[in-house]
């Protein structure tokens, strides 16, 4: 067999972007960013546990919560598998793609070597669609590639059996069932007031509004998990590259958020959120300012004090920011009357 | 608001323009010409709607050069800190592929305090052929190469901001072929004349 026809977009992020492709191709209409707001994607949290180097922070939800959040509140049925032995998922893909069906599978980012070798780290969390196989090569959609893209059979398997944190295992999924009506009125709802959890109720003082301020309060200490001035510097610089350039379409996936309200302001016939859509975008503006600065402190190597609260400033107005934003986007949702007019 | 400029300047000063407007992210702030990494970004267009559009990635495009200095910083002072006898080669090729010892031993299946001892060139050396091979595998390196050092001359014509100084007189490239015997492989060395 060769390549199933299949709509290839590129995507701000894998596995929204993935998501949105597998279900267009199943007949479903729907856009990145409601796929990303209807499973609650925004989020934030600061981690830095006795096991890891360097602490890491995360502007969204949990691998895998987009895929299951979504399928949860709209009814779509996902059939997904993990396998301990790599022939056996070889074969039951193989399968799958004979029979037509374009399947999404877990990867290590590494062994995609489509992108160049300097681009490639090892991220055990990407997520590609296989649309096809010819010989010892398979054809994949990636969300992060301009064109379709081939890879050959012993780098994919490698990439879905890669060991270490949140190992893919071989992990696949593909829509199994789409509801013929989906109440997306009430998908929107769901998804904005897990939003607003996430962001402000989750009882962990490093997750949402409180993990932006935990951020801001412990940046200072950064330098003294760092080995050497190059490494400190690689890492105040992936503060921009995570926010602006890793899969979030800019201003830590607040941008692609704003698409979102916008899209919801419609569905639920609300035009505050209209305007609300309008605030996020200024609320990622912001967070283009966390990574100016951030940019500025890796590339001028003043990793002194001040410097580094300064951005630690502009992550406590963020934090600010956005604890207003949601109780006001819940407090919205919560006097909104559901109209019952959008199923689709 | 704050806008990504158009043009490939090295000078992250002129990464961000705040122009202090009530204007937020327009389309045509965020073209940016990087053929080699093309991202998706959300951005208000010309009809007031929000959505997405390719561009090239800005990062990769201005900084490209400060992340390969920074790699060869690490894989010189490595280097020679590996001929000094001071670390193993598997500590060489871990920090080489951006892991740690946490994940290299849940990538090996080998457990943490045997992957500590083998990053030490003591515990290197007592290590058996079938731990190296684990560590070969994951380190996408045949197992020979734990016990050379191999120096080649890279093209780096298509880097923009590449500043070094490169003898193309030299620049030849390494095949290695894998063999039936999965500690064997071929290594050729071709010279481009």
């Amino acid at each position: 067999m060769s390549q199933i026809p299949f709509r290839h977009i590129m995507a701000a992020h894998c596995e929204s972007g993935t998501v949105a492709a597998l279900l267009n191709h199943h007949g479903m209409s729907i856009s990145e960013p409601m796929v990303f707001g209807i499973a609650s994607g925004i989020f934030f949290a600061y981690l830095k546990t006795p096991v890891m180097d360097f602490p890491m922070f995360a502007v969204r939800s949990m691998p895998g919560h987009l895929r299951s959040k979504f399928a949860e509140r709209t009814g779509v049925r996902f059939r997904t598998r993990k396998y301990r032995s790599p022939e056996k998922a070889e074969r039951e893909l193989n399968d799958l793609l004979d029979k037509n069906q374009p399947v999404a599978v877990q990867t290590d980012f590494f062994y995609m070597n489509y992108f160049p070798a300097w681009y490639r780290i090892h991220v055990n969390v990407h997520f590609v669609t296989v649309i096809g196989r010819e010989g010892d090569k398979y054809f994949v959609s990636d969300s992060y590639h301009p064109q379709i893209a081939e890879i050959d059979r012993e780098s994919l398997i490698k990439g879905r059996f890669a060991g270490g944190s949140m190992a893919p295992k071989g992990f696949m999924f593909y829509p199994e069932h789409v509801p013929e009506r989906i109440d997306f009125e009430k998908a929107v709802r769901k998804g904005i007031k897990g939003a607003s959890w996430n962001m402000l109720k989750i009882p962990l003082p490093f997750i949402g509004v409180k993990g932006i301020r935990r951020f801001a309060d412990k940046i200072t200490e950064w330098p003294r998990y760092a080995r050497d001035e190059d490494y400190l510097a690689d890492k105040i610089f992936r503060i921009t590259i995570f926010l602006e350039d890793q899969g979030t379409g800019g201003g830590g996936f607040r941008f692609l958020y704003a698409s979102f309200l916008q899209e919801a302001s419609k569905v639920l016939n609300n035009p505050a959120l209209g305007e609300m859509a309008r605030e996020m975008m200024k609320i990622g503006d912001g967070w283009r300012e966390v990574s100016l600065a951030s940019a500025k402190v890796a590339k001028q190597r003043d990793f002194s004090r001040p410097k580094l609260e300064e951005i630690g400033d502009l992550l406590r107005q963020r934090a600010d920011i956005e604890e207003s934003f949601f109780k006001r986007l819940d407090k919205e949702l919560s006097n909104h009357k559901p109209t019952g007019s959008n199923v689709l | 608001m704050v806008f990504f400029v158009t043009s490939m300047s090295k000078d992250i000063e002129l990464f961000y323009i705040y122009a202090g407007n009530e204007k937020t992210m327009k389309e045509k702030d965020l073209e940016v010409d990087c053929p080699w990494q093309q991202v998706v970004l959300y951005a208000e267009k010309d009809d007031g709607t929000y959505g997405p559009m390719q561009t090239g990635s800005y990062m990769a495009g201005t900084n490209i050069s400060e992340h390969f200095r920074v790699t060869e910083n690490l894989s010189r002072s490595l280097t020679e800190q590996l001929k000094a006898g001071t670390i193993s080669p598997v500590y060489y090729f871990m920090m080489v592929e951006g892991l740690n010892a946490d994940e290299l031993a849940g990538r090996t299946g080998i457990s943490k305090r045997r992957v500590k001892k083998h990053l030490t060139p003591a515990g290197f050396s007592k290590m058996k052929i079938a731990s190296l091979k684990k560590y070969a595998d994951v380190l996408n390196i045949p197992v020979a190469n734990m016990f050379q050092i191999i120096y080649t001359v890279q093209n780096r014509d298509w880097d923009m901001g590449y500043q070094g100084e490169i003898d193309k007189s030299k620049t030849g490239s390494i095949t290695q072929k894998k063999t039936g015997n999965p500690l064997i492989i071929e290594t050729e060395v071709i010279i481009n004349k």
